[in-house]
């Protein structure tokens, strides 16, 4: 695999040479910093509209069709909250031009996304009507929706709960009454604050020959001269001397319980790689994790249990959905399961088993060229290590590192969402 | 060892059999790191009824049984389970049940025999207790209800129900509450004798391995184990009528916002068209045409803002073949009666299916990334079509407007079913 930088005076081009793969995948990302929570609506809303027309493709309909011509190429823009940052980024799939006869197919399918990202569908400084509410339509749905998912509105809720002010709780789909203040000329004031303030960066992955890749994108994507700048990514929420309890109704069968925790000043290498080992032997591995033996395995209380890391939040939530009148034994249980590890009372072999598992998740990851990139990524954006030499650092993790880490972890809200609840 | 040559890609599968009966099929990958493997055992959710020993007696299980027997099999007789032995080794290790079959799995990128060998020896041997099978029960229930939970299930089968009078695909994977709280080591003993046989299983292999170290290995792995006498198992189930159990129907759910299913319930041979697959292709063309992302009519009633979402399926259930049209709308009667119109008006050009064909060809290519895809691929090949077919491109090509019309004519409307599933109200 050959990384390269390619600088151009307004954004920066990362490439990855591999043969790996017979896919191609290119991310052009914009960077921006959160300040409300309405700002993530009006980015979800935006990649979305750009993604799906443009004026030479007035519908997503048009775009799919020049898609498929390109021997099935994906074109989509998705949104990410990384800590204080939101992503929006537009990503592109196609299959690697050896494997096509038509001697311009990676000129054409590498202009694409640029030509539609670069000339909105955007008469007097407006959005086109007809596909600002189609998108708005589905947005509205997708939040109505929400309460069709338990774990998801629970986990929701519970960082609201936490503390509403924190941009950790910021929801990306915000809310209908952010959504109805939305229109097509602010909305293209967003985009003109996107193309022309936000920091913006290409990644590409790919059998393919990376000069000329990037001759194309110069070529193509004539940006502002805005160059690529840092953002900070941590969030730091606010302790709280006792926990938080609340219990919100649902209409569901099961119940949810949320246990977040605050991650008290971790170092780099604690938020990187100790926490993670934790967390393997705590809850977010395999059956023999912690919490699955005590809930599941043991007790029956459920069928799965999972501790999530929040690594740019420095946080840890545990999620359990079960049946209401088992939520204080799993309390108990989970409490149970978090002292231990702050006593030291697991095995070598636990530490053992949780350094192979992650050097195999890493291999896992180095045959997936997305993975490959979003590594690369946040190798650019977080400091955080390339795959290989996080395999290398993984094993040096010491079970002393994981105790001390778990003494810095500090119970902040337990949130419940049960059926018929007070 | 065979090879069978998959031309579009240029790519190989191997091929071997055990003397026991248990076919491998390899698909090697050297510039990956990791390696799937996979053990099927053609026994899933739907096969609650067989005989033995070509006899006449009916032997019956729960619904649900195949499921539960997954759970219980991670049990090893040494009163350890499979996921301590897999996590020394650091890989992942999982199962699932599907109506046709049931899969156990393993992802890893070093100790390739032990990993293979343990996945053949702890699916392969028998534990089966009443204490474990008790232990899994309240597991199970939690698992059930969380479906409960899922709208889009509920909507599922309740569709299914509407459209299947007999065929156990209406019923939940997981089996009905009921049936969990009835299933015993009975009747789990059963099904793993009878059909947890190397002649009703599939070793499938993709990833960073060499195919002939790891068919020596499964051959010798194989050689030590004993199993009963191959029973010739035979499912039954009562014929299917042609028409569907309810033609409309309307439901509430925990939702956002309505959701309606319109399906067509077809028996494959009134397309007279021996290639089931090239059928399948053909019928998946014509529906993404009509109703998938490039369609006029999906374009036309996203701008009169009629819909959120749209989008089909063709599913082939034994001998039947059922169309399905989905979608979210705030005003299901009226998008209902549009997409009846348009399914009495299917219409497809030599443009629309050229650009499917050419895009249907791109990701053959596409497929052969991803070690997870190209097993599963395999699988459902030889449980649903029963081979491996080497050229799908081939029978893209062969693909002409005479064949999609004559498929185009004889889809009809008689047996349709519609559900609608709207808001609680509270």
């Amino acid at each position: 695999m050959k990384y390269k930088k390619y600088e151009t005076k307004s954004f920066n081009i990362y490439t990855i040479k591999t043969d790996k793969f017979k896919n191609c995948h290119m991310e052009i990302i914009f960077r921006d910093e959160v300040n409300q929570e309405k700002d993530l609506l009006n980015f979800s809303f935006l990649a979305d509209l750009i993604s799906d027309c443009s004026k030479n493709y007035p519908s997503r309909r048009d775009i799919s069709i020049a898609l498929e011509n390109l021997y099935n190429a994906r074109f989509y823009g998705v949104n990410q909250k990384v800590g204080k940052t939101i992503f929006t980024s537009f990503l592109l799939d196609f299959v690697n031009p050896k494997y096509i006869t038509e001697e311009d197919y990676l000129t054409n399918v590498l202009k694409l996304p640029f030509e539609i990202i670069m000339n909105p569908y955007v008469k007097d400084e407006e959005f086109d009507i007809t596909m600002f509410n189609i998108i708005k339509n589905r947005i509205r749905t997708n939040i109505n929706n929400m309460k069709e998912d338990p774990t998801r509105l629970a986990i929701n809720h519970a960082l609201k709960k936490m503390d509403e002010t924190s941009v950790t709780s910021y929801r990306i789909l915000g809310t209908i009454e952010q959504l109805e203040e939305i229109t097509p000329s602010s909305l293209y004031k967003v985009y003109k604050h996107l193309i022309n303030d936000n920091s913006c960066d290409i990644f590409i992955i790919g059998d393919l020959d990376m000069d000329k890749v990037a001759k194309i994108i110069t070529d193509n994507f004539k940006l502002r001269s805005v160059k690529s700048k840092n953002f900070e990514l941590s969030v730091e929420n606010k302790t709280r001397k006792k926990p938080f309890t609340i219990t919100e109704n649902g209409d569901y069968v099961q119940a949810n319980l949320i246990m977040i925790y605050n991650l008290v000043n971790l170092s780099e290498r604690e938020k990187n790689y100790v926490i993670r080992v934790f967390n393997f032997i705590f809850g977010n591995g395999s059956l023999n994790a912690k919490l699955m033996n005590y809930l599941r395995e043991e007790n029956g209380l459920c069928y799965g249990v999972s501790s999530m890391y929040l690594k740019r939040d420095n946080l840890l939530m545990v999620q359990v959905s079960l049946e209401k009148e088992k939520i204080p034994k799993a309390m108990k249980l989970i409490k149970k399961a978090l002292n231990e590890m702050t006593k030291g009372d697991f095995t070598d072999e636990d530490m053992d088993e949780t350094i192979k598992y992650y050097t195999s998740s890493v291999d896992l990851s180095l045959d997936n060229e997305v993975n490959i990139l979003d590594n690369y990524l946040f190798h650019i954006y977080d400091n955080i290590d390339l795959l290989e030499d996080i395999k290398k650092e993984i094993k040096t993790v010491k079970k002393d590192e994981v105790i001390k880490v778990a003494n810095k972890i500090k119970l902040n809200t337990i949130y419940t969402l049960v059926s018929g609840g007070e | 060892m065979k090879e069978i040559k998959l031309t579009d890609v240029d790519e190989v599968i191997y091929y071997d059999v055990c003397d026991n009966g248990l076919p491998i099929y390899m698909w090697p990958n050297n510039k990956v790191n990791s390696f799937y493997i996979t053990l099927t055992a053609k026994y899933g959710s739907i096969h609650t009824k067989f005989k033995l020993d070509n006899k006449s007696k009916i032997y019956e299980v729960p619904s649900g049984s195949a499921h539960y027997l997954e759970h219980v099999k991670f049990n090893e007789p040494d009163g350890t389970t499979a996921h301590e032995y897999f996590a020394k080794l650091g890989s992942d290790v999982n199962a699932f049940t599907v109506p046709d079959y049931t899969t156990y799995q393993v992802f890893a990128s070093t100790e390739f025999e032990k990993n293979l060998n343990h996945l053949l020896d702890y699916v392969m041997t028998s534990c089966i207790t009443k204490k474990l099978v008790n232990k899994e029960r309240g597991i199970i229930t939690e698992e059930a209800n969380m479906g409960q939970d899922n709208p889009y299930q509920k909507l599922m089968y309740s569709f299914y129900r509407n459209i299947f009078k007999n065929l156990n695909y209406r019923i939940e994977t997981i089996g009905t509450l009921e049936d969990i709280k009835k299933i015993n080591e009975k009747d789990l003993q059963l099904i793993f004798d009878t059909f947890y046989h190397p002649q009703n299983m599939i070793l499938v292999i993709t990833g960073n391995f060499n195919p002939y170290e790891a068919a020596a290995m499964v051959k010798e792995n194989q050689k030590k184990k004993e199993f009963l006498p191959y029973r010739k198992p035979e499912f039954v189930g009562e014929k299917e009528p042609t028409q569907v159990v309810k033609k409309y129907e309307e439901i509430t759910g925990n939702i956002g916002e309505p959701k309606i299913k319109v399906g067509l319930k077809l028996l494959d041979s009134r397309f007279k068209m021996k290639d089931k697959i090239k059928l399948r292709i053909i019928l998946r063309m014509i529906m993404n045409i009509n109703f998938g992302v490039t369609s006029e009519f999906r374009n036309e009633l996203l701008e009169k803002e009629l819909i959120t979402s749209l989008n089909s399926l063709v599913y082939f259930f034994q001998n039947y073949l059922i169309i399905d049209v989905t979608s979210q709308t705030k005003y299901p009667e009226e998008v209902t009666k549009k997409i009846v119109a348009k399914l009495e008006n299917l219409d497809v050009t030599e443009e629309t299916i050229s650009r499917r064909i050419k895009a249907n060809i791109a990701n053959l290519i596409l497929d052969y990334d991803d070690i997870e895809y190209v097993n599963s691929n395999i699988v459902n090949a030889l449980i649903y079509d029963g081979k491996i077919t080497n050229s799908y491109k081939k029978i893209y090509e062969s693909i002409t407007m005479e064949d999609v019309n004559k498929v185009l004519k004889l889809i009809d409307l008689k047996h349709m079913s519609i559900i609608e599933m709207l808001p609680n109200e509270n």
